[in-house]
């Protein structure tokens, strides 16, 4: 079995659905008293708020940095980041961490197009929904990504700060989320990535006729995957493998 | 703030525990978006599962040093270990580290000494209710431990074992539980060390007929709260 490598407290309430998850799936899978190896690097998110809210970009890369260079020096087998905004710096990142490194949005977009999807409609936190990373993510698998407007988007992120990153889950939230979510259908989306580890904790369920991606269970999964296959295709979900090909 | 090294896996239930109860203490001092810094080597339980039936310590000493060395490696300040029972190997942790080390039966001594505890029943698997490593900490601090006789020591043993273990809460378990620590009580029992993190699952404050002492709770406040200190 690999260690897993999990750069986590990104918020520590999503990187608690990932251990939970990921050590779930492994006892499933392997039966008896398994549970999965975890080399977990758990930040003070504090410090990538500060930096993330005063626009300090050498600061955020410098401390998830120090975060995932614990894992390399602890020696995970792979790692991953345990947050969808975060990954606005995975090119950076996965230059400078010698271990293979398993992307969210790639593990996000094959599930939706396993399930036959061409179209989805994200959320995240405002980084995330705005600035073109993730969008081109999904969109060099071959979707079709719409973004939410300035309204709903004001709203998603109002739900995620003031409300799921301190363990609180309102109704009327959930409610607000499925009104929007009718919205995007009418406009074409056939599904909707919940691309916001926090955001699962909300939206726990898939309305019939509108399928959801929870990325942080789509991500865990496919680590307790990787974990427990082969090198081949441990090399072939690797991030930086993708790179050197395109 | 340092960087707490965490031995995990033992089980994974009872890490979330601590992970929890340490971010939820650093965000209560520090503020809403602070948390704690982590470093967590979460082992596979079957290869512990297979030591605690074959007696084979060397081999969890062997484990458990080498996972302590990658928390080493990854930036860990100080080490604890997420479990009651396995403290039976911590110096072999200890020694293959060399780092400040926060052992469970300490932290667990001091919050009952400052409540003015003497006498204190100790429950957990069969290796930390027989064995001398556990109460020997706590009976050179001044405690009087009431370890539960044979049949009762079966029961907790197993009730780990086979179901929160697995993180199955049984309602017959509680009140055969209730009972023992009643009886206990009886003979003169002031407290209940709760000396295995599973069995904080099932008995609580609200549910225990004597103050509880849940182990995990205190491990995890006071490597907060060590974290925190200038």
């Amino acid at each position: 079995m690999k260690t897993i490598g999990i750069l986590g407290g990104l918020t520590w309430q999503s990187t608690v659905t990932y251990y939970r998850e990921i050590n779930r799936l492994t006892q499933e899978q392997l039966g008896g008293e398994n549970s999965a190896k975890i080399l977990l690097s758990s930040v003070n998110f504090a410090e990538i708020d500060v930096a993330q809210r005063a626009g300090d970009r050498f600061k955020q890369i410098e401390l998830l940095l120090d975060g995932a260079k614990a894992l390399e020096r602890g020696g995970a087998d792979f790692w991953l980041m345990a947050c969808n905004t975060t990954h606005q710096w995975a090119e950076i990142l996965t230059q400078e961490i010698n271990l293979p490194f398993l992307h969210i949005a790639k593990v996000a977009a094959a599930a939706i197009k396993k399930d036959g999807l061409r179209a989805v409609a994200l959320t995240g936190t405002r980084y995330t929904m705005e600035q073109a990373f993730y969008r081109r993510a999904l969109e060099e698998e071959g979707l079709k990504v719409w973004i939410p407007n300035e309204e709903e988007k004001t709203e998603l992120v109002r739900i995620v700060d003031e409300e799921l990153t301190h363990g609180i889950r309102e109704e009327a939230s959930l409610q607000k989320f499925w009104m929007m979510a009718k919205r995007w259908q009418q406009q074409g989306a056939q599904g909707v990535v919940l691309g916001c580890t926090e955001i699962g904790l909300l939206v726990q369920e898939a309305h019939p006729g509108m399928p959801i991606f929870d990325t942080a269970l789509l991500h865990a999964t496919k680590a307790v995957e990787l974990a427990l296959t082969t090198e081949e295709l441990l090399k072939e979900w690797d991030y930086r493998q993708r790179r050197e090909l395109q | 703030m340092k960087t707490i090294g965490i031995l995990a896996g033992m089980t994974w239930q009872s890490s979330l525990t601590y992970y929890r109860e340490i971010n939820q203490t650093v965000q209560d001092r520090l503020g809403a978006d602070h948390s704690a810094k982590i470093a967590l080597y979460s082992v596979d339980f079957e290869e512990i599962a297979e030591v605690h039936r074959n007696g084979n310590w060397p081999e969890a000493e062997r484990i458990l040093a080498e996972a302590g060395l990658k928390l080493k490696a990854a930036g860990a300040d100080f080490i604890l270990m997420a479990t009651n029972t396995m403290h039976l190997v911590a110096d072999a942790v200890i020694q293959a580290t060399d780092l400040p080390f926060l052992h469970i039966a300490e932290v667990t001594a001091d919050a009952l000494l400052a409540d003015g505890i003497k006498k204190v029943v100790l429950t957990g698997t069969r290796f930390t209710m027989e064995l001398p490593f556990y109460t020997e900490i706590l009976t050179k601090r001044g405690l009087e431990v009431m370890i539960p006789n044979e049949p009762q020591r079966e029961f907790i043993h197993q009730t780990i074992y086979e179901e929160l273990g697995h993180g199955i809460i049984r309602e017959d378990t509680l009140k055969t539980f209730q009972t023992l620590l009643l009886d206990m009580k009886q003979q003169g029992a002031e407290a209940v060390i709760l000396g295995c993190t599973e069995i904080g699952l099932l008995i609580n404050e609200s549910n225990s007929p004597l103050p509880v002492y849940d182990t995990a709770l205190l491990h995890a406040r006071a490597a907060a709260e060590l974290a925190l200190k200038e």
